[in-house]
């Protein structure tokens, strides 16, 4: 928080571009430092950190060989796909399954439309929209996290 | 296969994030409109 540069609210220019209520940024920080100079460097050197530091320590293992007679005893997809591989899992039927993943992305597109009459962008004055967005993400990790275990556990997680 | 170091990255990061933005625009919620135009 040391280094945050706010904008200059005396300088004439700025509050011309302000009075024009074109969006100008009056009530946060100017990306120029705070941002460009401290923190994406950062990100990038993290970022490279991570990757190099993971090829070197863990580097990809070659798997089993495929075998069309054999399946795998664990069939997991990408990580990202877990709340809805879950999803499909865990729901008896298939039409529910394809019907409950197609609701996903179609959920996601009501989120904005849903608090729109609200004139504010922060999450702490479009409560709705908050609360829908924290009880999606919930779900989509709990969800995530169940793909990981056997299916008698993958909604409950053992915690019932 | 789950692999702990990626999920350990992946939920880390993204709990990190998400708590992030909270942070951010909870600091920028109290600090109110400074400059009314």
């Amino acid at each position: 928080m040391s280094v945050i540069k706010k904008p200059d609210l005396t300088d004439p220019k700025l509050r011309a571009k302000l009075a024009k209520g074109m969006g100008h940024n009056y009530y946060g920080e100017p990306a120029w430092p705070n941002d460009l100079l401290y923190v994406f460097p950062l990100t990038m050197l993290g970022t490279l950190t991570c990757i190099v530091g993971l090829s070197v320590l863990a580097p990809t293992q070659l798997g089993e060989p495929a075998d069309p007679f054999n399946t795998p005893l664990e069939i997991l997809p990408e990580w990202y796909f877990f709340p809805t591989f879950n999803l499909l899992r865990v729901l008896p039927n298939k039409l529910l399954g394809v019907l409950a993943m197609a609701a996903v992305p179609l959920g996601l597109i009501t989120v904005p439309f849903i608090e729109n009459v609200n004139k504010f962008q922060n999450p702490f004055r479009r409560p709705l929209a908050s609360l829908t967005f924290i009880f999606g993400f919930f779900t989509a990790v709990w969800l995530g996290i169940g793909a990981c275990v056997p299916i008698d556990k993958a909604i409950s997680l053992g915690f019932w | 296969m789950v692999e702990p170091l990626l999920s350990g990255i992946v939920l880390g990061l993204i709990t990190v994030s998400a708590l992030g933005l909270f942070v951010a625009a909870f600091l920028q919620y109290r600090r109110g409109n400074q400059f009314e135009i």
